[in-house]
């Protein structure tokens, strides 16, 4: 999986952020990244926000469909992260919590 | 708009159905489906703000669904209903009955008729739990329809962002379902499983703690599994997802074209739900179901 890794502080002001660009134009939260504690793996602690190039062209709205890049916003949130390539890429598995367990 | 004393519906100029007409500047007329349900204009109203093309045929198919549910008895006992088949987030999140969006998460491919989780980030959350929607232990119905089967085999309705994954539709050996609804004590019950079974217009329905069952639509008819007697004694308080629950692993990747929430109905009822949703998106769509 492809995104970035950040602090869990970091992380909810990212998805503040994502949820503040919908209401401010009177729009419900109908999207986001979602955010996902990193359970193990190198970067255990840290909080995961999903950031392929397909989610962010995800078709949101409008004819024809904008898409997250077209927000300006954007820019803004991304370069809190560290920019476009400050993504990197981990293992599904570090996201899933040991506790769980399977029936 | 009048030619003599009658009222056309349509006026088409050659082979092509004119939508407006004018008298000089003035538009005298705008042809278009009219609707027969307020509530029906209004969703379709809005997928269309949002982005969404929808035929006049679409909008016909949408109208008589609304009627024949509500004549059927059927409609107060749909909670939260969502139709992915625009294309577009905004529009696919959009709930039919209430009105209010649910949440798109991480990895999602919005396909026209379907949606498609990637199987490791993305998720669908209608934002409510059972206690917002009256669900109770004797009285909860969740399902989706899966076009077709992703490659895991598994879950496509779950409740609860805790510790305790439960499940629908899961391929667990013999059991298409366990686990169900975090329910205390929790419930299971037998049906097909395994690939080529984990498909179709499926739906749970639970009216008291000793009669549920789970149907199962598909291109060739309905089969109905009812459940094991339980001692279940409460619903979990957690939110509801479909096709996955955030950070856990059993993540799944079907193409999902229709996801319901509500409240029991019977075995019935039930079964003619899953044969109107199952008419409802193949006549909007144009697929055809597995």
């Amino acid at each position: 999986m492809i995104g970035f890794v950040t602090t869990p502080e970091t992380a909810a002001a990212i998805l503040a952020g994502i949820e503040l660009a919908m209401s401010s134009r009177g729009l419900p939260n109908y999207w986001t990244t979602g955010s996902y504690p990193i359970q193990s793996g190198p970067h255990a602690g840290m909080t995961f926000i999903p950031a392929d190039d397909a989610i962010l062209n995800t078709p949101l709205m409008g004819r024809p469909p904008q898409t997250p890049q077209d927000f300006p916003e954007f820019a803004q949130l991304v370069a809190i992260l560290g920019g476009l390539d400050a993504r990197v890429e981990i293992d599904p598995a570090d996201i899933t919590p040991p506790e769980i367990v399977e029936p | 708009m009048k030619i003599g004393s009658g009222t056309i519906g349509k006026l088409m100029i050659g082979s092509t159905a004119a939508t407006k007409a004018y008298l000089g500047a003035v538009e005298v007329w705008s042809g278009g489906y009219s609707f027969t349900d307020a509530d029906a204009e209004a969703y379709v109203s809005a997928v269309i703000t949002a982005g969404a093309t929808v035929s006049d045929s679409q909008k016909e198919t949408i109208d008589d669904f609304y009627v024949a549910e509500k004549l059927a008895g059927r409609w107060s006992s749909i909670s939260r209903f969502y139709l992915p088949i625009w294309g577009v987030a905004a529009a696919n999140a959009i709930c039919l009955k209430s009105g209010t969006s649910g949440t798109w998460l991480g990895g999602i491919t919005h396909s026209a008729g379907y949606f498609t989780s990637n199987g490791t980030t993305g998720t669908f959350r209608p934002n409510v739990t059972a206690a917002t929607l009256g669900q109770s232990i004797n009285s909860v119905m969740y399902g989706c329809l899966a076009y077709r089967e992703g490659t895991t085999n598994r879950a496509h309705v779950r409740l609860g962002d805790g510790t305790t994954p439960v499940n629908l539709f899961r391929d667990g050996g013999s059991a298409i379902f366990t686990t169900d609804c975090g329910i205390s004590g929790g419930f299971s019950g037998t049906g097909p499983a395994g690939a080529g079974f984990v498909h179709g217009m499926m739906m749970v329905s639970r009216t008291s703690t000793t009669s549920w069952r789970y149907h199962q639509r598909q291109s060739g008819g309905v089969s109905t599994f009812n459940g094991a007697t339980t001692s279940a004694t409460s619903i979990s308080a957690d939110q509801w997802y479909f096709c996955s629950r955030g950070g856990f692993s059993d993540f799944e990747n079907a193409d999902i074209g229709l996801m319901i929430l509500g409240l029991g109905l019977s075995s019935a009822n039930g079964e003619a739900l899953t044969l109107s949703l199952k008419n409802l998106w193949e006549g909007l769509t144009g697929l055809s179901m597995q």
